[in-house]
């Protein structure tokens, strides 16, 4: 029992891992914000996947010991799309967070830095999410639930 | 219409080249959140977008 908690424990961040993941994005990126509150901290970064992009503000939401980390695209609003096309914007969970990497596929750990997995992987998310509003087509590849979960990345 | 789709051809082969650096392990991402393909900033590492 005591060892089933000590690696519930250790697979979650503590507030300093999230300070420390937080550190690191603020030295690779330019515009990087951080609030943190009871625990639970959002990270805010301005990216712009290409030149002529628009500035899209994103969110990284964690809590201290819980190992999830979630991404949300704040600004624009890109929900209002997805009323556009068939309701469902591609590779999006149901609470709007966009899904970077394939679970139980060790493409990511919670050790992983932030600021070189998931970040790039948002950018390059939200340069298909721009071709998928121009062509209605996502080429970015990857996985839906239900597939044989084969990897499919470009 | 027809500029429509020769739009669409032209970015799909942006996407293509896009496609071939992330395979080659040559698509990286600036300060700004720019992809490039000069390994300005951190590569782009393997991963398959996920859900529905």
């Amino acid at each position: 029992m005591a060892g089933n908690k000590y690696i519930k424990k250790a697979r979650a961040f503590s507030f300093k891992d999230i300070m420390a993941q937080y550190g690191e994005i603020k030295r690779k990126y330019n515009k990087v914000q951080v609030s943190a509150h009871k625990g639970k901290v959002e990270i805010f970064i301005q990216l712009q996947p290409t030149a002529e992009s628009p500035m899209y503000t994103i969110k990284i939401v964690t809590k201290e010991w819980e190992p999830a980390v979630n991404v949300f695209v704040v600004e624009p609003d890109i929900s209002k799309y997805a009323r556009c096309k068939d309701n469902k914007i591609p590779h999006t969970y149901l609470d709007g967070s966009i899904c970077l990497y394939l679970p139980n596929h060790n493409e990511w750990s919670y050790h992983d830095s932030w600021a070189e997995t998931l970040i790039p992987w948002t950018c390059l998310w939200l340069y298909y999410f721009e071709i998928w509003l121009m062509t209605g087509e996502w080429l970015g590849g990857g996985v839906h639930p239900g597939d044989s979960e084969t990897t499919t990345n470009n | 219409m027809f500029g429509e789709s020769v739009t669409n051809e032209v970015v799909k082969e942006s996407a293509d080249l896009t496609g071939k650096a992330r395979k080659d392990g040559t698509l990286a991402v600036g300060a700004t959140g720019i992809l490039n393909t000069s390994k300005v900033g951190a590569t782009v590492k393997p991963n398959n977008f996920y859900g529905g």
